[in-house]
């Protein structure tokens, strides 16, 4: 391995991140090479160096604030009767499969409702009926009349069996 | 101790004691991850409390299919770079390495060692921002974060080897932009 391939492998080096062969081919060549050990050694020191740029604590009350925000964010997410009606998104799927019922219902009911032209009544029917109600009317006369010869009834029938029938 | 994929369960459930258990555990992470992304105290508090905002809302879809951290870090890093590459537009380098949000008291003498920990932490951000996007990811998820490279590469959604790789370019790129901070090559007899 020469210094290109072993500098592209110093960092997993210094990590610790080789396996035993190349391992010890990297250490072989450090013995060696001075450019390399520097490169190594500014290598770690590099990421020492990192390390100085410091930390930073968060506020104290992150948690709290952000439950705040995040009442705040829901309460603008929260659309008026304007903003719904701007988000209304029309499910077509569905609004084609209601107008498919619809029209199969107006279908189904004009091919099986009853036929609305026997209903009419007209001034014929109507002297018919007068004059099936005048028979009734006499009949029922006539059947009273027949009858009488058994009447005239008591309608103050006496139901406790003291009194006579007549 | 209960997970951190567990506790997101209990969150998309509606429990949101287990999510304030989340930001408890990731929340000084992911501020000093955007901190260490755009150099500005402030501005890092809101979007950290975005990126748990965006969490949360998203909390009802999630699905346990890969670990949170590398979830949440993936998120932080699109809202860093949003706001980075908007915030470049407006302010220069220089405006924002004076912008730091530390108060200083005028009033009273600063000493060597505070302003030489100032210098160092703009001249790291400096040759960070430098550094291609990738470069600098991986290194701050490995090196500040903690990430493994198998987390890194689910962030930058890229194999390990390239992960390594950008490790590797990033790291020999800031040697030579920090070379006056680091040992000299005549210590090493070259």
């Amino acid at each position: 391995m020469d210094c290109k391939d072993i500098k592209e492998i110093l960092t997993q080096y210094s990590l610790d991140d080789l396996g035993q062969v190349e391992k010890v081919g990297v250490e072989g060549h450090l013995e060696g090479c001075k450019e390399c050990k520097m490169f190594l050694s500014q290598s770690q020191e590099l990421w020492s160096l990192l390390d100085t740029w410091e930390e930073i604590e968060p506020e104290g009350q992150f948690v709290s604030n952000f439950w705040d925000k995040a009442s705040i964010e829901e309460t603008k997410l929260q659309p008026g009767f304007l903003g719904k009606l701007r988000n209304f998104k029309p499910n077509w799927s569905l609004a084609g499969a209601m107008a498919s019922i619809f029209l199969v219902s107006v279908l189904t009911f004009a091919v099986f409702s009853p036929d609305t032209t026997n209903t009419l009544f007209t001034s014929a029917d109507e002297q018919d009926e007068l004059i099936l109600m005048e028979l009734d009317d006499a009949l029922s006369r006539e059947t009273a009349d027949v009858l009488s010869i058994y009447g005239p009834w008591d309608d103050t029938l006496d139901v406790s069996g003291n009194g006579d029938m007549n | 101790m209960e997970s951190d994929i567990e506790l997101m369960l209990r969150t998309k459930a509606g429990d949101d004691s287990a999510f304030s258990e989340l930001m408890n555990r990731h929340y000084k992470g992911v501020l000093n991850y955007i901190y260490r992304f755009t150099n500005l105290r402030e501005n890092s508090e809101d979007l950290a409390q975005e990126v748990f905002l965006r969490v949360y809302r998203s909390a009802k879809q999630y699905r346990p299919e890969a670990k949170f951290t590398t979830w949440l870090y993936k998120i932080a890093t699109n809202v860093s770079l949003t706001y980075v590459k908007k915030k470049n537009k407006n302010v220069s380098l220089d405006e924002m390495n004076e912008n730091t949000g530390e108060v200083e008291d005028s009033g009273v003498e600063i000493s060597d060692d505070i302003i030489y920990r100032k210098e160092i932490k703009n001249v790291i951000f400096s040759a960070m921002e430098s550094l291609p996007e990738r470069e600098k990811i991986a290194i701050m998820l490995c090196k500040y974060e903690g990430l493994s490279y198998e987390e890194t590469a689910s962030v930058l959604e890229c194999t390990v080897g390239a992960v390594k790789a950008y490790v590797h370019r990033g790291r020999m790129k800031l040697i030579s932009k920090l070379k006056p901070y680091l040992t000299e090559e005549e210590e090493y007899g070259l």
